[in-house]
């Protein structure tokens, strides 16, 4: 009667920087995933915060393993672009999915924000 | 085997445990079981698996529109306290009620995203879906009763040929996504925000979306045209 659906495959994957490698001076890439939404942007706004404390003026952020961005996570992006910027850096995005791509061009921010391939 | 646990005969309940969902029978069982409490003025079906799910199966309808239909979903008790589905005109309508708590945003997201891929929703369609209604309730969730956990969101999903239609209802003060003022994200760096968003995205991903404040709170309505 009743088909068993397996939940465990569209669940929500808890957000986390997996990765935090420094390129060169000044320059960072992070690699993330799981879900950028209201309870996983905050973290990924410390980290930003502490990398820019720390003289960081370059980091890209690697959304290859990221399924899901919420308004909340979409907002940290744009106001971490601005504080990078007004450092005298930049953030770049890299490895975005064609969902999220799409995403993306619906909110007219794939000038705003550089975005890679 | 089934395993009757309760007969509700006022509410006209059938509660069974989940025990045996494993042997070959089950769903011929439970079809039996639920074709001959129908016969006796039963209305609807329920298993429990465990503390972590309820499933509720009405069955105004055929016995092989529960079959289609029929979606066991688990997740915690302590986010989703009810699961329920029936058939209109031969398609499915699934309701839930999730617990205004910390973490029900995700669970929510999680069901979505379940009844979505479960029905072959390709994948843009299921992320747009699944961020539209994560984007609906996150507005319940900040601006609705902020602090009031005890309160509950209330989701439906009709899925037709064409669309997928559905609502979420509050039991929160007025908050109205169809009618704030939402400028388009302005071009010049200077003037971009952190927030606001939200609302924007809604729109934009959703081909209908209508408020109603009730009784009970707000009401939201919302189709998305699917392309298949």
């Amino acid at each position: 009667m009743s088909e068993k659906t397996d939940a465990s495959k569209n669940v929500v994957e808890q957000f986390e920087i997996v990765n935090c490698v420094p390129v060169e001076e000044g320059f960072v890439k992070l690699t993330l995933r799981g879900h950028l939404d209201a309870d996983g942007a905050p973290m990924l706004c410390d980290r930003l915060h502490d990398l820019r404390t720390a003289g960081s003026v370059k980091v890209e952020l690697d959304f290859a393993g990221v399924q899901f961005i919420s308004s909340t996570g979409i907002g940290t992006i744009i106001a971490a672009v601005g504080e990078f910027r007004d450092a005298g850096g930049a953030l770049v995005i890299c490895g975005l999915s064609d969902d999220l791509r799409e995403l993306f061009e619906m909110l007219d921010l794939m000038d705003y924000v550089t975005i890679r391939s | 085997m089934i395993v009757v646990q309760s007969i509700d005969l006022v509410r006209g309940r059938v509660e069974v445990a989940d025990m045996g969902r494993a042997t070959p029978t089950w769903n011929t069982d439970l079809l039996r079981l639920a074709d001959r409490a129908r016969q006796v003025g039963m209305s609807e079906i329920v298993v429990r698996e465990g503390d972590e799910l309820r499933t509720h199966a009405l069955f105004e309808t055929e016995p092989r529109a529960i079959a289609s239909h029929s979606r066991t979903i688990v997740l915690p008790e302590t986010y989703l306290a009810e699961h329920r589905w029936q058939v209109q005109a031969d398609w499915p309508v699934y309701s839930a009620r999730f617990r205004h708590a910390t973490g029900c945003l995700a669970q929510l997201s999680t069901y979505c995203a379940v009844l979505l891929t479960s029905y072959g929703q390709q994948s843009t369609h299921l992320m747009q879906l699944r961020l539209a209604l994560y984007e609906i309730c996150a507005n319940v969730v900040e601006h609705g009763l902020p602090g009031h956990d005890t309160r509950s969101i209330d989701l439906e999903l009709q899925f037709g040929p064409g669309s997928i239609a559905g609502c979420v209802q509050d039991h929160c003060k007025r908050f109205d996504p169809s009618r704030m003022s939402v400028s388009p994200p302005p071009d010049s760096a200077a003037q971009r925000h952190a927030r606001g968003y939200g609302i924007h995205m809604i729109r934009q991903l959703l081909d209908d979306l209508q408020h109603e404040f009730n009784e009970t709170g707000n009401r939201i309505t919302f189709e998305k045209r699917i392309a298949r």
